[in-house]
């Protein structure tokens, strides 16, 4: 049982950057944050036109790829609640987790000089506040809940779960036919 | 995370001014330095959402080429060599020039220029009024927001089409609008509505984000969106669908509304506006039978060639359907009736500071009486293409000075490479921003201005909140950079003109209701006023006739059509067919990015890096017909000029159009192709929403001129 999930619904993203912006505040980083908003279309999904906003990030794998290459001890760790966290006092930036995610969620960021990853604002989660990009964003589409608040809101729902992210599908509707 | 101390560190409440949103923000403090900024979570207005743009505020105020005190040229104009110089030397050659100017050819030579000076634009007019000058312009009293917003007064005696009761409502129509780029609360209400089950129309001539969340789409040819709304009301009429008690009860003129409408048949409109006569008909029987029904609109609506009638067409559709100051439905906003000292309506304008002689010397003044003159139902200002053609012939008097303040006209303004010519010939020009904008350096005085963090304001623009004000604080110091408001008063004294004192004296003055003093007021946070539907009911509409106008008798006295009407853009493939064989796209400079507002933006890097370049859209048949590549340098042209940008092959928009984004410097900037050569009536808007270009590949030859 997480105590901590991300919920992503992603009907509600509304490709803003905010997550983004406020993960680079938040870890005082001049460039690529810990979390990404990927732009899937315009497309056609048949007669329909669709287009998508995707968080990529790290996923906090229950097995994780990145802890398991990692050639020192405790590097990359996953926590007692699932949190997956990369102590960059410890990384040798070998590098070699980011080539092994499966999610393409490390990254070696050039102006700080480490590999960075989201650690799910586990500072403001100790405080009891939300991460900050959820804090932030502004279409209600990300969240932290516990495992059973989670249970309730994917209920019925077409959900998918990789680690402690639950992407909620079709949660709105969208009948947006194109001609 | 209250306000307070925590270890090292404090936190204030304060309100961004990115936008006119004004979101309540909590600002963390250290060693005298703001290190972050978030969302107030207890705030009713944004409930801690925050967007990039106010999220990086951080990375605004401490920028290190920001202007840390005043500048002087020391070189040729342009030349890019400047002094350093006080404060004191900086007003005083400003106000020297300028009373010099004003004693020889009157105040009418020096022209006073403004961007949207968000949450001090009655004060700053103020400042020009009590000056004397009757030239002052600001692009949006024609271009954005003050035409909608005219159109809305003549129908309904007061500003309603901006106020969208998103909580309560059951279906949004968003107009030329993508909210989460411009109107970060809005969209966040707008999905909540949405996630709670609300219906979602959106017409934009792009599929825009919002758009891709919308239940239906209406994608319409740029500068139909008369016709698109026309055709939604004889939907509605024809149908019945309108609420025959309200309309009986609190309009007048439906029946000739009724004899318009028939003249504006599904077939006729799908034919103007690209949008199938079945999607038309769809979206009027959702609005009108959803209810309540609101709408979002901005910008798009008012950069068309008849900019009144286009909105004045879309008020149709509140008006007939009794969607108007009801829960869920466009409502009126609460500052008046709670006794606020509303900064647009306590006359901090002085607007009785002018004398009518002076008054009517203004540039614009006969010939658009809703812009200029007696007769705006708004801010009355000055017209910018008569500007700039008086400065190009001299008259019907010189014009001699320029004083811009928050604002990059060479980025911003229609046909530039004209605009930057004339410019360049003034005989002074002063500018106070934050950078050395393209503006600013052909500048005589630079100014340097603040941050939202570096001074105080009261937020009562009436576009943030219909039934709140909120508090923007001083909390730091940055180099010698002073307020806008400061700026003026000081300026004032300079310049021998009995103004405000300080900034704390009039911010004193504004909340002289709610408190003791501005510190004592802002500190308690946000105030909201309770909300107080159908107000018409205890009072009437404040229009001549009390009630809601479709027929306005006051535009047919301004010459004007009183029934709200389409006129196709002076500049299309329809209106000329021949110019249209050399530039076959419409070209609309309809595109944002989330990270940047107009001209703002693009030196922080938080932001930058979310959006590299000028990108257009291009629909993949299109691309393929003039041989472009997803990521080709491009170059577009129009009679006026030519432009950069980079070809970005998508789906988001039609094969007959293209969007460009305004706000880039220099040769990827789109007002090198845009026009001041058409104006429309009563306003004088110039069309930037369907104009006609070229495209090709960049490596057939760069951009000349």
């Amino acid at each position: 049982m997480a105590k901590y999930n991300f919920l992503f619904e992603v009907d509600r993203c509304v490709y803003c950057h905010a997550c983004e912006i406020a993960c680079m505040q938040e870890n005082e980083l001049p460039s690529h944050p810990w979390t990404r908003v990927v732009q899937a279309g315009p497309r056609y999904k048949g007669k329909i036109l669709a287009l998508d906003f995707l968080q990529q990030r790290c996923v906090h794998c229950e097995d994780p790829f990145c802890v398991r290459v990692c050639p020192v001890d405790g590097a990359i760790e996953r926590n007692e609640d699932g949190i997956v966290l990369l102590y960059h006092n410890l990384c040798i930036l070998c590098q070699a987790c980011v080539n092994v995610c499966p999610y393409g969620a490390l990254e070696f960021n050039p102006d700080k000089n480490i590999i960075g990853k989201c650690n799910f604002c586990l500072d403001r989660l100790r405080e009891g506040h939300k991460p900050s990009c959820v804090h932030t964003c502004m279409g209600r589409a990300l969240e932290v809940l516990g495992e059973e608040e989670l249970e309730l809101r994917v209920a019925g729902k077409k959900a998918k779960k990789a680690g402690l992210i639950t992407y909620l599908l079709n949660t709105i509707s969208r009948e947006c036919d194109h001609h | 995370m209250a306000v307070g101390k925590k270890d090292d560190l404090t936190i204030e409440k304060t309100a961004c001014q990115h936008c006119h949103m004004s979101c309540d923000v909590l600002a963390y403090i250290k060693e005298g330095r703001v290190i972050k900024v978030e969302g107030d979570p207890d705030s009713p207005h944004n409930k801690g959402m925050m967007c990039g743009k106010g999220l990086a505020i951080t990375q605004l105020t401490y920028h290190p080429d920001r202007i840390h005190y005043p500048l002087k040229r020391a070189g040729d104009r342009g030349e890019g060599k400047w002094a350093r110089i006080s404060w004191d030397e900086a007003l005083g050659e400003i106000a020297s020039n300028l009373n010099r100017i004003k004693e020889t050819y009157g105040p009418e030579a020096v022209v006073f220029g403004h961007g949207t000076c968000r949450g001090w634009f009655p004060i700053y007019v103020g400042f020009i009024n009590t000056f004397g000058s009757p030239n002052w312009y600001e692009p949006g009293m024609a271009q954005c927001f003050f035409p909608r917003c005219t159109s809305s007064v003549l129908t309904f005696g007061g500003e309603v089409m901006e106020h969208a009761d998103h909580d309560h409502t059951n279906c949004v129509l968003v107009w030329a609008s993508n909210p989460p780029n411009c109107w970060p609360v809005k969209a966040m209400r707008i999905m909540e509505a949405k996630a709670r089950g609300a219906k979602l129309i959106v017409a934009d001539p792009i599929f825009t984000p919002i758009a891709s969340k919308a239940d239906l789409f209406l994608q319409l040819r740029p500068g139909t969106d008369a016709a698109l709304a026309l055709g939604m009301v004889s939907v509605i009429i024809a149908e019945e669908l309108y609420d025959k008690r309200f309309v009986e009860k609190w309009t007048i003129g439906f029946d000739k509304l009724r004899k318009r409408a028939d003249e504006y048949p599904l077939s006729r409109v799908e034919a103007i506006t690209q949008v199938p006569a079945e999607k038309i008909q769809k979206a009027a029987r959702l609005y009108a039978n959803n209810g309540p029904s609101c709408i979002t609109q901005c910008v798009g609506i008012d950069q068309v060639i008849d900019t009144i009638q286009t909105s004045r067409a879309i008020c149709m559709l509140p008006a007939i359907t009794g969607n108007v100051d009801i829960p869920g439905g466009n409502v009126f906003d609460m500052l008046l009736p709670a006794g606020f000292p509303d900064q647009w309506r306590d006359n901090y304008e002085r607007r009785e500071a002018i004398p009518d002689e002076v008054l009517e010397k203004r540039l614009g003044f006969e010939k658009y009486p809703l812009l200029c003159g007696n007769d705006a139902l708004l801010t009355p200002g000055a017209h910018i293409p008569s500007i700039i053609d008086c400065m190009e012939t001299g008259k019907p008097y010189p014009l001699k000075a320029l004083y811009i303040h928050g604002s990059n006209p060479l980025v911003q303004m229609a046909d530039h490479n004209r605009i930057k010519g004339l410019f360049l010939k003034m005989d002074f020009i002063s500018v106070a921003d934050l950078f050395l904008t393209e503006t600013a350096e052909i500048a005589d005085i630079v100014l340097p201005a603040a941050t939202w963090l570096e001074w105080d304001n009261v937020k009562d623009s009436f576009q943030q909140s219909y039934d709140s004000i909120g508090f923007q604080r001083k909390l730091v110091r940055i180099g010698e950079c002073k307020s806008d408001i400061t700026i003026f008063c000081e300026l004032s004294e300079k310049l021998g003109l009995d103004y405000w004192k300080s900034e704390k004296e009039l911010m004193d003055h504004r909340v002289r209701t709610l408190g003791n003093g501005f510190d004592e007021v802002a500190k308690r946070g946000r105030i909201t006023f309770p909300m107080v539907y159908r107000k018409h009911e205890r009072k009437g509409f404040n229009t001549p006739s009390g009630k809601i106008e479709l027929f306005s008798k006051r535009l047919g006295e301004l010459g004007e059509d009183p029934l709200p009407s389409y006129t196709e853009s002076p500049e299309s493939p329809f209106s000329q067919p021949e110019l249209a064989k050399e530039y076959p796209l419409i070209l609309t400079t309809g595109g944002r990015k989330p990270v940047y507002r107009h001209s703002e933006g693009r030196r922080i890097p938080w932001l930058r890096q979310m959006a590299l370049r000028q990108e257009v859209a291009i629909h993949p048949e299109t691309a393929s017909l003039f041989e472009i590549e997803d990521g080709d340098e491009i170059v577009l042209e129009s009679p006026r000029g030519q432009m950069k940008a980079i070809a970005f092959i998508s789906h988001e928009t039609r094969k007959e159009w293209i969007q460009v984004e305004p706000g880039w410097e220099g040769e990827w900037n789109v007002n090198r192709l845009t026009t001041q050569q058409y104006c429309a009536p009563l306003v004088g808007t110039y069309p930037m929403r369907g104009l006609l270009c070229s495209i090709r590949k960049a490596t057939q030859g760069g951009v000349r001129g």
